[in-house]
């Protein structure tokens, strides 16, 4: 009945091909316009997945308590200078918080005035004594400014160090620089003020410094792409703020928003790139194996069509791409044009002994049924996602299962109008390398089974050892900004993001609830909001007042009231030059401090034949900051106990809703990016606490369901494919000769995972189920094709087993394409794929014929 | 003692019968400067070793400027390693002292102001004139017990203290109590040795 169809349906186009090839155009130019204008793409990785869990309603929950930590972007500022991570990031929050109508929420915890005066409390005891013991080093310098709030008491000082080199102050020689580089840039004209904060406490740690803000953005889920004015606008801010210390700094972007706006962005890059990769690698694949420029044109044509047509149908039915579904435009490259590459191969084999019409015909009924039955079994090889509860691949299943189903249609449509309308192809002649296997193949055809069972032991050893990476982070690019940013982050122990968080119904609770959990043995911490409160005040304070004593003499300084001029400036330049003079000479000098020395040297000697505002406003770039600093200095060691309820209003929010609800964090105790640990820990908090969220529970919530998905798809594929080839085949024994390339492949897929070290993942998971759906192609070819002819030699001798291999071909290189991407999920698909479709070409080719030969007896032909 | 300070004194003798806990906190000042004075007067080291001793002891509180020198490891430092070490401090002013001033040159001392900080502390600022030069001498005071005590002597601002505590708890970090014991030491020699007296 279908071969009817097809003879009617050929008929009728090649009777009037061009009014066929116009209305052609036609949809096209409907379907392009849709495709471009109604184009838009969904990256909430959330919301890939059915939203009716119970750990989505407690994360949802959560938001509800705590919408501060929805879509944030952090903006992170670094730097190994203390003074420039503070002010730059200080002044980038006061520019950001501008923006009110792009920003909801402008937070930088560290920048608060609260920080800025008990920020001592905050830091560990050790490092506060020590820096106690760099104050009492910085105490002379300090002292001698607050007396003399200019630089005669500052010279003085120098001039009376450098005479008693016995009684050098320890911070002397970068003192000397610093005033060195003061004179410098004066005399140079940036005149940049003297950062003393970094010089009084001394850090003589080496560590990069980090300072957050985080920032809410208003969403616009009207734009195509939600996220980019929220990114766009921040780097905007970044990129206008003019800081004398910007330049000491990094600054990026991480955090929800940049990560999936960065997601988004390289899944559009990647599909870009892998699809011009895979039309380039096309033209290759069919320039070498079809050797005809008019079964190339048509081959192409027809791709273009299809594809035209497929991305607006995934417009029309599932409304928007996500960044797992988009991959299908690529795929569709390899994919579409195997029908074609069928009808234009078989055609020109026809054409040669037959009439252009017979031909044409004949073709279509030839390779029409396989190709359409083609279509059907891939067509449930991805519609078997749609059931599940996975959205993400539910929707490439409806995308890539209706683009199936169109490439047929198009292909039976376009070919032969096409070749209705020009000249026969000529077909150039081609190196007969198929031939040389089908003599091989049919002398050792029992050596190749032999060695095929063999194989597939071996890869079911080694499949073995195959999982499942639940992370959904793993899916990005790695080597983004964000990506990178958060992995420092995390790294370096200030973001937690693979900690579990709660809702306590309030403190008590939540004291009750850290007790219990810091039982567990998967647990190494859990924070309170009480634990923000620094530890070790009492100790602490006492450290504090000891600076206090120590810097008694800066505080309480009795300021020199003498009148002081232009020529008295002059008299002690000039004697701190002589004073510096003596010292680079004196035998007893220490080598880095003589050349610090020396070089404060030159430049005071050039200071002192400036002119007089040269001096004034080298005087001004030490003296005002170091008074400022005196005044921070003198309010932060006074401070007193800190309390909870004195933590700054918008930091407490984070911790504590308007109700009195906390928020508690629990920390595994064991690296938990290997699934069983993710699980203990998950399911160990969960005994004590019911309704807990974070990544932790979110990514093994969404694994569960990703992998109950993987494992229902193929189920479905490998069960509807059976009975369409049982179906179709007429033969159980075929049928199982068909099976067993695919399931090697399968298994091969999961063996490559292991051997390359590229887990399973939520994109990739694709691929076995895919495998079913598109290998069953080429078997079912080879089948039909086996059973028209004598033996396997004739096999060889007829155009099938070309068509398999460069429609093979072809989908390899497109898949092949995604292996270019920097998106993690993409590119693992195409990686997977590649080595996939790679054996299962060496399988349908070498395995299956030799298979065929010793084993099946019905003479079965497709109907 | 001018006239007006002598009235002031007695003043505070007056006071003193009612406020019998409240010292002068001038007083140990006074007496250490007294002291300083005497020692210039001296040509022999151990003479001085021994005028001195006796007037940090009641004037100086040794153990708050160890406490500090030492920062926060002081505290948890066996009774035994600190006392030696409060012994070896007041050994180290004394003696730093000791060999500061070669021989009188009619300097005096001059108390300016007070300047209370806490309810028990207070800075003294005084002048030391010499015939060379002035330095300004800024006392910090702590009171225990009743009584005053020195615990930091500021020269034209730079503090004693902060230059004990950058040197010695660095030495307390990298060497432990032994090391600064022997940096103490060792401080005591050299200052008998810079002395060059007999």
């Amino acid at each position: 009945m279908y071969r009817d169809f097809l003879v009617s349906w050929t008929g009728f186009v090649i009777s009037r091909p061009r009014q066929v090839l116009v209305a052609i155009s036609c949809i096209t130019l409907a379907a392009l316009y849709i495709a471009i204008t109604q184009f838009s793409i969904n990256s909430d990785t959330s919301r890939l997945i059915r939203q009716d869990t119970h750990w989505k309603q407690v994360y949802d929950r959560f938001i509800e308590v705590f919408p501060q930590y929805l879509n944030n972007t952090y903006v992170v500022v670094s730097g190994k200078s203390l003074s420039a991570v503070s002010n730059v990031s200080r002044a980038l929050e006061a520019q950001l918080e501008k923006k009110t109508d792009s920003f909801q929420l402008v937070h930088g915890p560290a920048n608060s005035k609260f920080m800025d005066d008990h920020g001592f409390l905050f830091l560990p005891v050790d490092d506060l004594d020590s820096l106690v013991s760099n104050l009492a080093d910085a105490q002379p310098f300090l002292t001698s400014i607050a007396r003399d709030p200019n630089l005669r008491g500052l010279f003085k000082l120098l001039t009376v160090s450098l005479s008693e080199p016995e009684n050098l102050p320890g911070s002397m020689s970068r003192i000397t620089n610093l005033l060195s580089d003061a004179i410098d840039s004066t005399l140079d004209g940036r005149s940049l003020p003297v950062v003393w904060r970094d010089e009084i406490l001394n850090r003589d740690n080496d560590d990069t410094l980090y300072n957050i803000i985080f920032i809410q953005g208003r969403q616009n889920f009207g734009e195509s792409l939600p996220n980019k004015k929220i990114v766009e606008t921040i780097r905007s801010v970044i990129d206008d703020l003019e800081h004398a210390q910007k330049s000491l700094v990094d600054i990026r972007l991480t955090g929800q928003i940049p990560l999936d706006h960065g997601e988004i962005v390289s899944a559009m890059d990647s599909a870009g790139l892998a699809g011009s990769i895979a039309a380039v690698l096309l033209v290759l694949v069919l320039i070498f194996g079809v050797r005809s420029l008019r079964v190339i044109l048509a081959t192409y044509l027809t791709m273009i069509i299809g594809l035209i047509w497929t991305a607006a149908y995934a417009i029309l039915t599932v409304g928007q791409y996500n960044t797992i579904s988009i991959v299908f435009l690529v795929m569709f490259i390899g994919l579409g044009v195997d029908f074609a590459i069928h009808l234009g191969l078989r055609y020109q084999e026809a054409v040669g002994s037959q009439s252009k019409k017979d031909a044409l015909l004949n073709t279509s009924l030839g390779v029409g049924p396989a190709i359409s039955l083609c279509g059907v079994t891939s067509a449930f090889g991805f519609l078997a996602f749609v059931p599940t509860e996975y959205l993400g691949l539910a929707e490439l299943g409806i995308i890539s299962g209706g683009g199936m189903i169109i490439a047929v249609a198009v292909s039976l449509t376009v070919i032969p109008a096409f070749f209705a309308i020009v000249d026969e192809p000529v077909c150039l002649p081609r190196p007969d390398y198929l031939s040389v296997l089908s003599d091989v193949l049919y002398r050792y055809r029992k050596a190749v089974v032999a060695v095929t069972f063999a194989a597939a032991g071996l890869i079911t050893y080694i499949a073995r050892d195959a999982y499942f990476d639940y992370g959904t982070l793993s899916l990005k690019d790695q080597n983004s900004e964000a990506m990178m940013t958060f992995r420092e982050l995390q790294r370096e122990d200030i973001i937690t993001d693979y900690a579990i968080s709660y809702i306590a119904m309030d403190m008590d609770a939540a004291e009750a609830a850290k007790k219990k959990l810091l039982q567990l043995n998967s647990v190494s911490e859990v924070i309170i909001p009480q634990d923000y409160v620094p530890t070790d005040q009492e100790e602490k304070l006492n450290i504090l007042e000891d600076a206090q004593i120590i810097l008694a003499s800066a505080f309480y300084a009795e300021i020199n009231p003498a009148p002081y001029g232009d020529s008295e400036r002059d008299e002690f330049i000039q004697r701190l030059l002589r004073a510096s003079e003596t010292y680079i000479r004196s035998p007893v000098a220490d080598p880095a401090l003589r050349q610090a020395v020396q070089r404060l040297h030159l430049s005071l000697g050039q200071l002192a034949i400036s002119d007089t505002h040269i001096k004034q406003a080298f005087e001004t770039n030490v003296i005002a900051p170091a008074l400022e600093e005196l005044a921070w200095l003198e309010n932060a060691v006074s401070v007193g106990q800190v309390e909870l309820g004195d933590l700054p209003e918008k930091f407490r929010q984070r911790l504590i809703s308007e109700d009195g609800e906390v928020v508690v964090t629990i920390s595994p105790s064991e690296d938990i990016v290997a699934v069983t640990a993710l699980r203990r820990f998950t399911r160990e908090v969960q005994s004590v606490i019911k309704d807990a969220t974070g990544r932790p529970v979110v990514d093994l919530g969404i694994g569960e369901i990703v992998v109950t998905a993987f494992q229902q798809a193929t189920a479905i594929a490998v069960t509807s494919i059976m009975i369409v080839l049982l179906l179709v085949l007429r033969s159980f024994v075929d049928t199982i000769l068909v099976f067993i390339p695919l399931a090697m492949t399968a298994m091969m897929t999961f063996a490559t995972s292991v051997m390359i070290d590229l887990p399973l993942n939520m994109a990739n998971v694709v691929v076995v189920p895919l495998i079913f759906g598109l290998g069953v192609d080429n078997g079912i070819h080879i089948v039909q094709r086996f059973h028209e002819s004598p033996d396997i030699r004739d096999l060889f001798k007829s155009s099938t087993p070309r068509a398999v291999f460069l429609s093979t071909l072809t989908t390899l290189g497109t898949f092949g394409a995604l292996s270019f991407s920097g998106h993690q999920g993409i590119y693992s698909i195409g990686v997977l794929l590649t080595f996939a479709l790679s054996s299962l070409m060496v399988l349908t080719l070498v395995s299956l014929p030799a298979l065929l030969s010793l084993f099946s007896t019905t003479r079965a032909v497709v109907r | 003692m001018s006239r007006m300070s002598r009235t002031l004194a007695s003043l505070f003798l007056v006071f003193n019968f009612y406020l019998p806990a409240l010292a002068e906190p001038t007083t140990p000042v006074t007496e250490f400067h007294e002291g300083l004075i005497n020692l210039m007067k001296s040509a022999s080291y151990n003479d001085r070793i021994q005028l001195l001793t006796t007037i940090v002891a009641n004037n100086f509180d040794t153990s708050t400027v160890a406490r500090i020198a030492l920062g926060r490891r002081w505290r948890n430092m066996e009774e035994g390693n600190k006392a030696a070490i409060v012994a070896l401090m007041g050994e180290v002013i004394v003696s730093s002292y000791a060999s500061r001033f070669p021989t009188y040159t009619q300097q005096y001392f001059e108390i300016l102001s007070q300047k209370p900080i806490k309810p028990d502390r207070i800075i003294v600022r005084t002048r030391l004139h010499t015939d060379a030069e002035i330095v300004d001498l800024d006392y910090q005071l702590i009171e225990l017990n009743g009584q005053w005590k020195i615990f930091d002597v500021a020269a034209n601002g730079v503090s004693d203290l902060s230059l004990k505590r950058a040197a010695y708890a660095t030495t307390f970090k990298s060497r432990g109590v032994a090391g600064v014991i022997e940096e103490l030491r060792q401080t005591i020699r050299d200052n008998r040795d810079k002395a060059n007296l007999p």
